[in-house]
This record gives structure tokens, sequence and C-alpha cells, in this order.
């Protein structure tokens, strides 16, 4: 069976996670994959209602998530995970584990207030030991662009990783390949 | 919070050290101001020493066996005919621009070899002379290609009909093509945000391989006083103003990089590869042509057959092994033995007048810590790449002075060239042991980003 794979979408609560996991999920659901959402504002107090909220307690938090989605990624499904996991370490530590990671990460600015539907109390723990990661897989800013812009160019890395189906026929055709080969045999670099 | 630095990456496809560091540099005020106010010096290339997979080596710091490509073409399996081009698809490691883009860095990206298909970035890129034609989408995101149309009318990816013997049209044609570049260049360096942009002009590979017998008097095709004796340092000349008037228009705090893939030297002519296999009793064919023909597989006898090989610029020899490719004859036993062999028989071939030819022959897994797809079995720099290798077959002897792709004078050399001005940093300092896997580790390093655990070089010591 095809593996599947997991997308992580990190940022500090209220920054739009649980917006943009439905969205991935409805438009990857249309490329024929079975996604499963796990979000921080159902799976907090079901798989972290016995733990706090230091770097230990996000790792075992996490480590259950990650459990999940690897189970998920056996059956062949896609599991769009919103959760600010909000360690660096802790990210590359879900990244080593689950093999297929897709992460996201949802830029806010420092001091921007939360989204409507934050759990204040989750925010005003996690926006101050927030690290931002480096080089996530996709970085949304949504002062730069659009929610749907930003699908738009995750579900391309998507079909470009080979993760999902493209979704028509891709530009590059046999004719293409044919130009290309006349101009490097015109310039000599093949015979 | 930490500053947003700035970095300008100007490549130029085959720019010599020796030309514009010890020759010429008098002659390029844009290139020596730049050198005067940064580090500089060789820039050493991949193993092949090629445009693919140099530029993607250089933007990644992976090597050519992590990456999967060994030139333009590569065996798609061990078949005998399937062949895969390099383009942007097969690419599966993160390029410079990827990473910046991931990290919230706006990029723009012109002329880069290998961008085709077009994948999304953060900002905008215009693809390279790998591209079909201006039809395509060549462009990110589509629309660029109206505004480049505004700006320059007709956009040229690359010359047409580049081996021509008309060398008065294939001149037109490079300026053509490098003024047209760089005026995008200029339009899109005042009119996107950026925050990382890198061009590729390929014009100085064009120049050198139309034009190299009549600037090299060692060339045995020289002729003093031609009337293009002058025609590759007035094209150096030309792309030193160019470079001028981008510098112009950055920020004394932006970092400025000038680098290329690999570097030129004359080329005494070419070895006829297979036709040497023939002689060795290592490649058999049904038919021997009576007149220079292209080696063709259809021609060859696999069973008896024990290797074949590619030309262009370096040499590809590849081994018919039992069990790997469908008439393989190589026990797979015997697979080094053979190897070894072929080798000593290759370093051991001397010139046409009879002195060593100094031919150097590499094993992938000797020189690419993991070799992905399928690599040739030998990589071979026929007289260290001052000999071209032939593919073709029905020559009397093994060597030519008749390229049987056109005219071209000129071959690769392995060292590039790079000179990095980075304000605050090291002034007019020539360095040694840089390598083309350092340039994004640096660029990475400048603009205050980590440089990830699998890179293959180092951050350049600039301060």
């Amino acid at each position: 069976m095809e593996q599947g794979f997991t997308i992580w979408i990190t940022g500090i609560p209220g920054a739009g996670k649980a917006a943009m996991a439905a969205i991935l999920k409805e438009l990857i659901s249309a490329r024929g994959k079975n996604v499963l959402i796990l979000s921080d504002e159902e799976t907090a107090e079901l798989f972290g209602g016995d733990l706090g909220s230091d770097e230990e307690s996000w790792a075992i938090y996490s480590a259950r998530l990650v459990y999940i989605g690897k189970k998920v990624a056996e059956t062949g499904g896609v599991t769009v995970v919103a959760s600010a996991a909000p360690f660096r370490e802790l990210r590359d530590d879900i990244r080593a584990e689950l093999g297929g990671y897709f992460e996201i990460y949802i830029h806010t600015e420092p001091g921007e207030a939360p989204g409507v539907t934050a759990d204040i109390a989750l925010y005003e723990t996690v926006k101050d030991i927030f690290e931002e990661p480096y080089y996530p897989e996709h970085r949304f800013d949504p002062s730069d662009s659009t929610l749907k812009e930003a699908v738009d160019l995750v579900l391309a890395r998507l079909e470009d990783m080979e993760l999902i189906d493209p979704a028509g026929e891709r530009d590059y055709s046999d004719e293409d390949e044919q130009k290309i080969e006349e101009r490097l045999r015109g310039l000599g670099y093949i015979e | 919070m930490t500053r947003r630095e700035k970095v300008m990456v100007i490549g130029l496809d085959c720019a010599d050290p020796v030309l514009v560091f010890d020759k010429w540099l008098d002659r390029l005020p844009n290139f020596r101001r730049l050198v005067e106010n940064g580090a500089y010096g060789n820039l050493e290339s991949t193993i092949p020493a090629i445009t693919v997979p140099a530029w993607m080596a250089m933007m990644s710091s992976k090597n050519p066996g992590k990456l999967g490509f060994y030139g333009f073409r590569n065996r798609a399996n061990h078949t005998y005919d399937e062949m895969d081009y390099a383009n942007s698809r097969k690419m599966r490691e993160p390029v410079v621009w990827d990473l910046l883009g991931r990290a919230g860095r706006k990029v723009a990206v012109i002329g880069v070899p290998q961008t085709y298909p077009v994948k999304p970035v953060n900002g905008i890129l215009v693809s390279s002379f790998l591209t079909p034609d201006i039809q395509s989408k060549y462009t990110h995101p589509d629309s660029l290609k109206e505004e480049i149309a505004e700006v320059v009318d007709e956009y040229i990816l690359d010359i047409r009909n580049f081996r021509t013997d008309d060398k008065d049209y294939l001149l037109e044609q490079v300026y053509e093509m490098t003024e047209k570049r760089f005026k995008v260049v200029r339009h899109f360096v005042q009119e996107k945000p950026w925050d990382f942009f890198m061009m590729v002009e390929m014009g100085i590979d064009r120049i050198h391989h139309g034009f190299w017998r009549y600037h090299d008097e060692e060339h045995r095709l020289y002729e003093p006083g031609h009337k293009y004796e002058n025609a590759i340092l007035e094209y150096y000349e030309y792309i030193d103003r160019e470079i001028g008037t981008v510098l112009d228009l950055l920020d004394d705090d932006v970092t400025v990089m000038v680098v290329s893939d690999h570097g030129i030297q004359t080329m005494m002519g070419g070895i006829c590869v297979n036709q040497w296999l023939i002689n060795e009793g290592l490649l058999k064919v049904r038919e021997m042509p009576t007149e220079v023909t292209k080696f063709s597989n259809d021609n060859v006898i696999w069973e008896e057959t024990t290797a074949w090989a590619s030309g262009g610029y370096y040499g590809r020899l590849f081994l018919n092994v039992k069990d790997r490719e469908p008439n393989g004859v190589i026990e797979p036993s015997k697979y080094e033995e053979t190897r070894e062999d072929i080798i000593n028989r290759l370093e051991s071939m001397k010139d046409d007048e009879g002195k060593p030819l100094g031919t150097r022959v590499f094993k992938p897994e000797e020189i690419y810590p993991v070799v992905k797809g399928v690599a040739p079995d030998l990589i071979i720099y026929f007289g260290n790449l001052f000999w071209r290798s032939v593919g073709s077959i029905g020559y009397d002897s093994i060597y030519t002075f008749e390229n049987d792709t056109g005219p071209d004078d000129a071959n690769h050399a392995q060292n590039g060239m790079f000179i990095i001005s980075r304000p605050g940093g090291k002034k007019n300092e020539r360095l040694e042991g840089v390598t083309l896997y350092d340039i994004t580790p640096t660029i990475l390093d400048t603009m205050n980003l980590p440089v990830p655990g699998d890179m293959e070089g180092s951050v350049i010591d600039l301060d």
C-alpha cells in the first residue's frame, strides 16, 4: 500500500492553523486521499489533559499525535496536525520520527492579537516560548498572501514531492523535451 | 530582531578566473571594484565541470552523486537506450532560494540552469536556456512573462544556431541575449521586493566556445590579428559595464557575489572514445562506417561488448555487466578488475604526438559519498579536459580535430571564479581552497540563517 504522510501546521494559538487544516483536508481529500485532522482545539484536552505546559509535556503530547500520524500513514492516509509544537528541537524530533513530514508555519508578528477562536490560556503559554522554524516546507505569512494562495502553493509542493497526484496535466511534454534536446545538441553539450 | 541582510548573486556561466583576475582585471573596472572590496579566487567546480550539474550543486551545496545528475542527460535505468534529461522536477534537494523562501525571505531568480519546469518560489523566477521556448510557462508567477515582454519585447533564452560558422551573427546574438537579460535584471531589481537576487548569464560560455581560437595564441587555429582577436575581451568589458549598471542600483549594504560554475581552457582536439574502445576490442559493432557517423546503440553487438561511451566536454563510459544490462557480458565478480584494466588503458593514452595525454579517470563512488540514479561507471577527463570526448565512430584515428557537433574551440576548466564583496568583510584578499559547495552556506550565513547539516560546503570566512 502507498505510504501516507503527515502535514504539521505550527504557529502560535490563534494563528489560523485549524482553519488552514480544514481547507487542506478538503483539497487533499479531493485528490483521493483519506485525511484526518488532529487539532489542538480537539486533542489538547484528550491527549494532553494530564500534562503541563513545560517542554517535556509538549514532547509527550506531540508523541501521542505522532503515533496517530504514523498509524494513519501506514494505511496510506494523510494526517493534518494543527498543533503549536513550540520548540525547534521538538519539531526536529517529530520530523525524524514521522519520515513523511511536511511542515507549515503560520507566521504572526510578535504582539499580534490572536484570532478570535484562540484558546487564550494556551496563547498566553505558548506565545513567549514559541521558536520559529528556520526552514518549514511552507511558510505562510498572512500579511503577505491569502490563505487560498498559501494552500495552492502547499498543494503544488506536495505534487512536486510526489506526495499527491497532480490535479491536471503537468507542463512538460515529450515535445518540450525534444526542443531542449535539440538545443543541447546545437550547443554541443550532447551528441 | 536580526537585520534582514540582502544578497545579490551574479552568475556568469564559464567565467574564468585566469582571464578575470590575472589577465584583464585592469580592463574590468566593476570586477576590480568588487575585488578591491571583497574576497575572491578560484571556485573549484564539480566533477564533471559542466553547467549541469554544477549550478544545482552550487545552489544546493550537494554533490552530483547526491543529486543524481552526471550531466544534462543521464541513464534512466540500466537499459541501453532510456535516458532522462535533468530538469527541475528531478531535483529533489532544496536549493538556496527554496530555503530562503521557506525562511520568509523574498527571492528573485533569473536564468539559473535547471529551473524548468518552473516551481513556485517566494518571489519571482525566470527559467533558463533549458526551457523549450518562451511560449512555455517559463516564469513564476505566470504573469511575469507579460512584464518581461513589456521590458524587452522578445526575451532570449539562448542563442539560436550556436554552431554556426557565421561568427558575426553569433556575436550579434550573444550581445542581444545578454543585453536583454541585464535589462530584465535591472527592471526586477528595481520593481520587485527581494532579499535574495540571483541571475545567471550564459553569454560568456557561448563566446568562449565560439571565439576561443581567435583569442588564444596557443590554439592550433589561432591567426594573429584576426578581426575577432579581441572578441572575448571586448565581451568581458561589455559584461563588466552591464554589471556596473546593476551595482549602481544596489544599496551599499547589499552583499554582492559574482560566481561561475567552471572555467575555460583551450581545446587541443577530440578523443574518439568509442573508436578507441573498438580498437581496443572492448566494443563490437555490426558495421564499421566508412565515414564519421553518430554512435548508435542499434549498431552494437552487445553480446561481444565490454564497454561503450558518450561524448561531450568529458567522457562517460559504461560497462556492459551481466545481470545488470540486458545483454551484459562482464561477470559481476570481474567488474572491478575490468574497470581497473580500462582505467589503466585510458590513463596511459598518448596524444597525437606520442606524449602522455594526462587523462584523469574517476570512479563515481570514490568522488561522491552517495551515488544516486544511474551514474557512468567511469567519468573521463581526456587530457585533463584539454581534449573533448567524441562519441561518433568511423574515424581513421582516435584523435580528431574536427568536432562532430560543429565548430567549438574550447573546453571547460575545473576552476570557476568567485568574488564576494560583503560590507565590512575582507577586502582585496585572494582565498584558496574555495569550492562551489561553499557558496550556498555563505549566502545563508550572510542572511543570518543556519546552514543545514547535510550541506557539503562550509561558510567562507569573509571577516
